[in-house]
């Protein structure tokens, strides 16, 4: 073992009047005052044994901080997946909608060339349904460009949903493999339960799984500013974070209970 | 009965005074008792200490109560006349010069010992250590004879502290300390960072911190000698802990919470095997 710690690091060393030998101090802050403390002879090994602890202490300290900073950083980064899946949910009722109108005029309507990118509010799917069926020409080209669009605009969300889903498994379980599996199966559990007084329809259980991710984005927000002594800023950041996962998960709770209801009415009126 | 032997000492030809006592009753009983008295007497190398007295004092008492492992060693140094092998090495073989080898290669001697310390099987061990189970086996039979004793507690420390080198080793007490406290897992983490002790660390990795640490713990072993030093030493470590406890990682949190709650589970389910195993047959009685 090294006892010999001359020239590793500036230390508080001391001398005293009348003897060569050196001695090692603490200065600490206590309420506020400054404070020195004597901690030994500077050969004896109790005290190089303190500065080598004091040392690592203050490694630790410092590793730590910058993973909290780099899983805030990290949390900045990938806030925009949340945020996309949570956008998607303005079109939940009118893809509804589109998915249970009847195929037949598709088929007879002719192809637009290129789908649409974004999908209409329910009020303008309603009003170019109620003109297509009148024999409106233009209208029934727009419907048919919504149709042809449709999968491509789920896909995408569903797209959207996968890597949102990877990173907060990855947010949550690190590096330790029975964590991801457990938090799997209790994305998958929570999913079934919102889905048990509903039927099982695939793009119900998609807005059933945008649902759950919101709630633990909301699970983790909440958790990472529970934490005690983080600093200002990474705190702030936080409950900034916490402030909008909560937003995003009551949007996204409205929309999924329309839904729900709109799936209902299409079944009666089947 | 007693005979001599004949024993090859180098070239020269020399007898050994021995004696069989084939009228004892439950000679198997006699073992046992002759090992646990070993043990206590010569710790878990007692097979080879004894083999060395056998060596030493050219006489053995109720020779094949000793087993075939010290005979073996004797063997393995003065060979023992054909005659008499059968009878006392009761085809038993052995690789004494491996055996010898690893407890003198002091780094491969340390993580076999702690392995084996800290609950591990012959075969895990070796496979761990890159060694042939078989020689595993010998050198526990030899030189570590504590897998059967591992549930006396007070004895093993005892064993782990008293150091049969000057000075005392203490990188050998504190790592067989924590191997046999902490299990398999506290262990491996000690033998991954054993090669790097000694070296400067490089602290700001997690690796480096993580050596330092065990580092520490050795010197503390080390300086803790006494109850004055005890207590200057626990006074000085309470000055460098953080006034505050450091915040964790969400990552961080959730293992550990889930670890928590799967060894409680674990532990449960290891206390419920019992009344499991009574409510079935129960169920059978009722049934039948």
């Amino acid at each position: 073992m090294d006892f010999n710690l001359e020239g590793k690091e500036r230390m508080a060393v001391e001398g005293r009047r009348e003897t060569n030998k050196k001695y090692y101090t603490k200065v600490q802050r206590i309420d506020g005052r400054l404070k020195k403390e004597y901690i030994g002879r500077l050969s004896s090994p109790f005290v190089s044994m303190f500065v080598r602890d004091e040392r690592l202490q203050k490694a630790t300290t410092a590793a730590r901080g910058d993973e909290i900073n780099a899983e805030m950083e990290k949390a900045r980064q990938t806030e925009a997946q949340l945020i996309q899946i949570a956008q998607f949910s303005g079109c939940w009722r009118v893809l509804l909608r589109i998915i249970s109108l009847p195929p037949s005029p598709a088929n007879i309507l002719p192809m637009s060339t290129q789908p649409s990118s974004e999908l209409p509010k329910l009020h303008r799917l309603t009003e170019t349904c109620r003109l297509a069926n009148q024999g409106d020409g233009a209208a029934a080209a727009k419907l048919n460009e919504w149709i042809n669009s449709a999968p491509e605009i789920f896909a995408k969300a569903t797209d959207a949903l996968e890597l949102a889903r990877e990173t907060l498994v990855q947010d949550f379980a690190g590096e330790s493999p029975e964590t991801e599996a457990l938090f799997r199966i209790k994305l998958q559990r929570e999913a079934d339960e919102l889905l048990d007084s509903v039927g099982d329809d695939p793009l119900i259980r998609h807005y059933a799984d945008t649902m759950v991710l919101a709630k633990m984005d909301l699970v983790r927000c909440e958790l990472a500013g529970l934490r005690s002594n983080l600093s200002i800023s990474v705190r702030r950041y936080w409950e900034g974070a916490l402030k909008r996962a909560q937003l995003r998960w009551i949007k996204l709770n409205k929309a999924f209970r329309q839904a729900v209801a709109e799936q209902a009415r299409a079944t009666r009126e089947k | 009965m007693t005979e001599t032997i004949g024993i090859f000492r180098g070239s020269e030809f020399c007898t050994m005074w021995i004696n069989f006592d084939f009228r004892i009753e439950q000679p198997e009983r006699l073992q046992e008792i002759l090992r646990s008295n070993s043990l206590s007497m010569y710790g878990p190398a007692w097979r080879w200490h004894r083999a060395m007295r056998l060596i030493r004092t050219n006489t053995a008492r109720n020779a094949h109560t000793l087993g075939p492992i010290v005979w073996l060693i004797v063997d393995h140094f003065q060979p023992i006349q054909e005659y008499y092998r059968s009878r006392l090495l009761r085809d038993r073989n052995a690789n004494v010069a491996g055996a010898v080898a690893l407890h003198e290669d002091p780094v491969m001697r340390l993580k076999v010992e702690a392995r084996i310390l800290s609950g591990l099987s012959c075969e895990e061990v070796a496979s761990r250590s890159y060694l042939d189970a078989g020689l595993v086996r010998d050198y526990r039979d030899i030189f570590f004879d504590v897998q059967d004793s591992l549930s006396s507690t007070s004895w093993i420390m005892q064993q782990i502290i008293a150091s049969d080198s000057q000075p005392p080793d203490y990188l050998r007490r504190t790592l067989y300390r924590h191997a046999f406290q902490g299990g398999p897992a506290v262990c491996e983490h000690w033998l991954d960072h054993l090669d790097r002790f000694g070296e400067e660390h490089d602290l700001s990795t997690a690796q480096g911190r993580a050596a330092e640490r065990l580092e520490l713990c050795v010197l503390g072993e080390e300086l803790c000698g006494d109850t004055s030093s005890r207590r200057v030493l626990a006074g000085l470590i309470n000055l460098t802990q953080p006034m505050r406890p450091l915040p964790n990682t969400i990552a961080a949190m959730m293992s550990r919470r889930v670890g928590q709650v799967l060894l409680s589970r674990l532990a449960g389910v290891v206390a419920e095997i019992p009344s499991a195993k009574v409510s079935p047959s129960k169920q059978d009685r009722e049934f039948a």
